[in-house]
């Protein structure tokens, strides 16, 4: 089953940057980017194309509903040629590998079952990774200590200690991430964040995130049913570094909840947080941090950071801004927006500067950062650093949920102050040969 | 703690349809309770969940319970989750034990829960089995013993370099470079480096080359720029973008001073992302450098020099930025102006509000459009002045950015400077600014709004949605207005003019509002602070003709009681000019108030221009203010009696349509034996008999029967028929 095609020299070359590569994105680590840009085509080049010797070489692991979507915002991009698809079930990977060879006229889009065997491709620059969250960081961590730069879709890590180990590999590798948190490249909640960061709401007291659900949440062992052959579905690496159980087609099916938060904890607060929490952490300038206190009150679990700004994560359902959405107050106004892309703010005169809203909530913005970036070799938007602190918030108020009570914790030496039951909780044992 | 035990009930439940009970026992008996799972004769499946229940209860006395399983392929990765978070020196004890036990795959794993619990008593162990003769074997141990790290470590791992067989060589690097990394971190410089060296000197992948690379610039700090620069001019790819990241990690003035001379060295297509790199630095040291590339250079260059100026940039950005905003290629054009506006910094404020001082008036009309973008409020003083200046543009501009800048202290100097202007296009601007001023001077009443049914639809008749919940969220939101839009509401009449009406309550008092799509509906009028109102008519008495009329406008705009008697009163100016303006505003009056205005001019007027403007104003009041439906008939029948032409007649009835009660059928009845308006009297009757909230047969009978006569519209016929017209 499993395609061994020819690797190929086309090593992605130090391309010149394009105007519009740069225009598009601004690559600018840390900056809140112009965007978006309209480039007139006459520096696209001939109809924007890119000399194949240019373009960035992609593969994809983990290709369902979700992986298609941003697959085909990779596929839009005319400086990517995607080249190969890994996914543990036979049909999917045969979906994807029909969808690329349709758009490339020819039969080349190569199959694998096991992504060791994917990133062994020496022509491989980046991967897309969108398989169910279990295996989110392992896969991310191999395919960064395999060389390739990655975007990963979220939830990125299942508890405290693989959202760190994430972090470290990719400094260590030099590699770029980019986590699938698209809403950092859209302009609202952009704004919205300006508006924080800039000071234009006063002091920033409180911010709200709506995660949508602050149920702790685990995955069983599900009765045994028979295995399919491996070439249909690979349970073994579907299982991949979770803890062995038998086959379970229910179990299968549900990849985006399986092991999700890592067995004890998880769930909504990971899910939408680690978009709506990350929006937060980002508003108060905390890509480098993390809350140092967690209370569950009522139905709202309430996080405290060191510079005394406090976040509320809201369990009231989705609000008419669409899902997804964040509240930002200072002493002298609030902002408030969603997936719908509306800006409530307190005064009219805080909206000045919005630039128009863009439906739904795409992520070619996001994709294009990533591959930006991938050539200069900047933080992407939504970079391993500041993906794992935002999802350590998140791991951290679970825990305190888990928990049913208040728990402290030091973002320097990622620990719990003083509390033993709430360390246990920051990492899980990895089923053998998987290691971070 | 009860979440606690709710979820380990849950887990047992997803174990096994029969699960062993689960106690809410203390710890210690629940411990005793999941020991007792793990050695009895159960099911692997709660032996499994009996493990992570411990992972989070367990003690050194769980222990000996779970390290047997270990041995068990279905269950030894489960029984590491527990060993791997009980914190006592047992559970490693038993990982470490089991090492000469366990086939390679378990062994795999033990080795890899050691390396995670970085137990120091294990390196020996470890270093033994870095010679196993399964790969996997050796490889584990290796990477175990660099998240170990230390000099025994170092030691042992070292020689396995080039000594290894070639599949754990890339294992033994990587540890390796986890060694060195707790090394560097650690602040032993020279022994990470020598770490990192060797692997670099190694025969492994490209990959671990890279790692280790990286490790030995930073490791070797200044001494490390030689191969940082090395890296940069590399023909290889990888080794390329690897310095450009290694570029903006290792800290240091002589860093950053090395890449600004490799800057000017390196090749066209590299000095971009190499300006990229240098300004992620954060060093304000690359300023003279992105100066110089934003003048001249390829376009690719110049935009991210740009960028650079727009992120660290100062006043002396200003010059280099303006000339490049000045020019004809767009894509710079635009980045220009984009990062003067972005542009940070209190010099940089001053620099723009004294450009208003430069001699060029091309230059004083861009620092005006810089004022109004970078909102600074500073400059409203030296603004006053250029509202004076000898250009009539940036006269003009001046007097848009006050709109923009000035607050309610500067109202009178603003006034000041309105009653003296001449031009039409001047006095126009000047009553744009301070309307502007006042409104956003203007702060929301305090009310307590309930939102009783909204409605987002082609309305009335034409396909809707019910949006009461999203309005009302928004409201308690803090909201005090909504914008009537498909991306608010979706989209329930695609290719239909949509509207929104919203019945509400005010303090109690009931209200509705229907606004266009695209429109905003405000929930409470905002005050206006009453010195803005104060300084309006303060101005008003001394103002010759032409500033008078602006003054007007400005007091329509103002609304209130006492600006409504201050053009009432000029509604009766000798002067023509004057007074035409007065009536006008009174007729776009927007409360209520000037309701009896209104009605008097559209009664008595002796112009007939003011008594249709009149008269629509009326009814366009009398719809607005909403309130009972009652008492909005009793102002469409008075509007009714004041309109001489059939256009407003018809506006009217209209009007009545949208209000079901008996008085407005009866009202609308009696104008179906006109012939002019019939069919508009035709269509209000029929909607109101549709709508009619209590029935009324025989008022209805009557009504629809006289549609029928009256009408010519098959459609009304078929519908006054259906509500028994005969």
């Amino acid at each position: 089953m499993t395609n061994k095609p020819e690797q190929s020299t086309n090593l992605l070359r130090p391309a010149p940057l394009t105007r519009r590569g740069f225009l598009q994105t601004a690559a600018k680590a840390g900056a809140l980017l112009a965007f978006p840009q309209i480039v007139h085509a006459s520096v696209l080049g001939k109809n924007g194309a890119t000399a194949p010797s240019e373009r960035i070489v992609l593969g994809a692991i983990g290709i369902g509903n979700r992986g298609s979507y941003v697959l085909s915002c990779f596929l839009a991009e005319k400086d990517v040629q995607f080249v190969a698809i890994c996914d543990v079930k036979a049909t999917r990977r045969q979906a994807v590998k029909q969808t690329a060879d349709t758009k490339y006229g020819n039969q080349d889009c190569a199959m694998y079952r096991d992504l060791r065997e994917l990133l062994a491709r020496e022509d491989l620059d980046a991967v897309l990774i969108a398989t169910g969250p279990n295996w989110h960081t392992m896969a991310s961590i191999t395919a960064a200590k395999a060389g390739k730069d990655v975007y990963c879709e979220k939830p990125c890590s299942k508890n405290i200690a693989q959202s760190l180990a994430l972090a470290d590999t990719f400094r260590r590798t030099g590699g770029v991430f980019q986590a699938g948190t698209q809403r950092r490249s859209l302009p609202n909640f952009e704004f919205a964040v300006q508006l924080a960061r800039q000071g234009r709401l006063g002091k920033l007291q409180s911010l709200y995130a709506h995660p949508g659900g602050l149920g702790t949440h685990m995955s069983g062992w599900a009765p045994a049913e028979p295995e399919p052959p491996k070439e249909e579905a690979d349970w073994d690496l579907y299982l991949g570094p979770a803890a062995w159980r038998p086959y379970n087609n229910g179990t299968m099916r549900s990849a985006f909840g399986f092991e999700k938060g890592g067995g004890l904890t998880g769930g909504g607060c990971l899910e939408w947080g680690s978009h709506c929490v990350d929006l937060c952490q980002w508003a108060n300038d905390a890509d480098a941090t993390a809350p140092v206190e967690y209370e569950p009150v009522g139905k709202e679990l309430h996080a405290r950071y060191a510079n005394g700004v406090n976040l509320v994560l809201r369990n009231d359902g989705w609000l008419p801004l669409g899902s997804c959405p964040v509240r930002f107050e200072g002493e002298t106004g609030w902002v408030e927006t969603g997936d719908d892309g509306d800006i409530l703010t307190s005064s009219p005169s805080l909206l000045a500067g919005k630039r128009a809203k863009i439906p739904g909530y795409p992520a070619n913005f996001h994709v294009r950062n990533f591959l930006d970036c991938v050539r200069s070799r900047g933080q992407t938007r939504a970079n391993a650093d500041a993906a794992c602190q935002a999802h350590i918030a998140c791991h951290a108020a679970n825990i305190a949920l888990f928990l049913d009570r208040k728990v402290r914790f030091d973002p320097v030496k990622n620990e719990f102050i003083g509390d033993e039951q709430a360390n246990r909780l920051r990492s899980e044992a990895l089923r053998e040969p998987w290691r971070m | 703690m009860k979440k606690l035990f709710m979820l380990m009930t849950m887990l047992a439940g997803i174990a096994t349809a029969a699960p062993a009970p689960v106690t809410q026992a203390a710890p210690a008996e629940q411990q005793r309770q999941l020991i007792a799972l793990l050695t009895a004769a159960t099911p692997p499946a709660e032996k499994a969940l009996a493990c992570k229940r411990l992972a989070v209860c367990g003690t050194r006395d769980a222990v000996p319970a779970l390290a047997p399983l270990l041995a068990d392929p279905q269950l030894a990765s489960w029984a590491r989750i527990a060993l791997e978070a009980i914190p006592d020196a047992a559970a490693a004890d038993a990982l470490r034990d089991s090492l000469g036990k366990l086939p390679a795959p378990l062994l795999v794993g033990a080795i890899n829960s050691l390396g995670v619990l970085r137990d120091a008593k294990s390196v020996p162990a470890l270093v033994e089995k870095l010679a196993a003769a399964d790969a996997g074997v050796a490889s584990a141990a290796a990477e175990a013993l660099g998240h170990i790290g230390g000099e025994a470590v170092a030691k042992a791992l070292t020689p396995l370099l080039t000594a290894a067989p070639a599949p754990v060589r890339p294992s033994v690097a990587y540890g390796c470079t986890l060694c060195a990394e707790q090394f560097l971190a650690a602040g032993r410089h020279a022994a990470a480096a020598e770490l990192y060296d060797a692997v670099r000197q190694a025969n492994v992948s490209k990959q671990r080359t890279i790692e280790a690379t990286r490790g030995l610039v930073l490791a070797r700090q200044s001494a490390g720029i030689p191969l940082l620069l090395e890296l940069l001019r590399s023909p290889d790819a990888k080794l390329y973008r690897l310095g450009l990241r290694v570029a903006r990690e290792l800290p240091g003035s002589d860093v950053t001073k090395a890449l600004l001379a490799e800057f000017g060295r390196a090749a066209p297509d590299r000095q971009s992302y190499l300006l990229q790199a240098l300004a992620d630095r954060g060093d304000a040291a690359v300023l003279p450098t992105a100066l110089a590339a934003a003048k001249a250079g390829t376009p690719e260059l110049r935009l991210v020099a740009i960028s650079v100026l727009e992120r660290l940039g100062n006043a002396a950005a200003l010059p280099v930025l303006l000339a490049v905003a000045a020019e004809e290629d767009a894509d710079l054009s635009q980045a220009a102006k984009l990062a003067l506006t972005r542009l940070t910094g209190a010099d940089v404020d001053a620099a723009v509000v004294a450009m208003l001082k430069d001699p060029d008036a091309k230059t004083r009309r861009l620092a005006l459009d810089l004022l109004a973008r970078r909102h600074i409020a500073d400059a409203v003083p030296a603004l006053l002045k250029a509202a004076q200046d000898a250009d009539a543009q940036v006269r003009l501009a001046s007097l848009k950015a006050l709109g923009n800048l000035a607050g309610v202290p500067e109202l009178p100097a603003l006034l000041a400077l309105l009653v003296k202007l001449q031009t039409p296009e001047e006095l126009q601007a000047a009553e744009s600014a301070v309307t502007a001023l006042c409104n956003r001077s203007a702060q929301p009443a305090a009310a307590k709004i309930v939102i009783v049914k909204a409605v987002y639809g082609a309305l009335p008749e034409g396909p809707s949605v019910d949006v009461t919940r999203k309005v009302a969220t928004r409201v308690k939101r803090g909201a005090l207005a909504v914008e009537a839009s498909n991306g608010a509401f979706g989209d329930p009449a695609g290719g239909k003019v949509k509207s929104l009406r919203i019945d509400y309550t005010v303090n109690g008092q009931a209200r509705n509002q229907t606004v266009a799509e695209n429109e905003t509906l405000t929930f409470v009028a905002s005050s206006v602070p009453p010195a803005c109102l104060d300084a309006v008519l303060a101005a008003l008495p001394q103002a010759p003709t032409g500033p008078q009329l602006a003054l007007l406008n400005i007091l329509r705009s103002l609304g209130g009681p006492r600006a409504l008697e201050a053009v009432r009163a000029a509604a009766t100016d000798a002067d023509a000019a004057i007074q035409d303006t007065a009536v006008r505003a009174l007729c776009d009056w927007s409360s209520p108030e000037a309701l009896p205005d209104l009605a008097r001019l559209a009664q008595s007027s002796p112009n007939p221009t003011f008594k249709i403007l009149a008269l629509r104003g009326y009814l366009r009041l009398a719809v607005q203010q909403g309130g009972p439906a009652a008492q909005q008939v009793a102002l469409l029948k008075d509007a009714l009696a004041l309109a001489g032409r059939s256009e407003e007649k018809k506006l009217v009835l209209a009007a009545l349509g949208t209000l079901p009660t008996a008085d407005a059928l009866v009202l609308v009845g009696a104008q179906l034996g006109n012939a002019d308006l019939k069919e508009e009297a035709s269509l209000a009757a029929v909607t109101i008999a549709a709508k009619l909230p209590s029935p009324r047969p025989a008022l209805v009978a009557e009504v629809m029967a006289q549609v029928l006569k009256a009408t010519a519209n098959e459609q009304l016929a078929r519908r006054a028929k259906a509500l028994g017209g005969k």
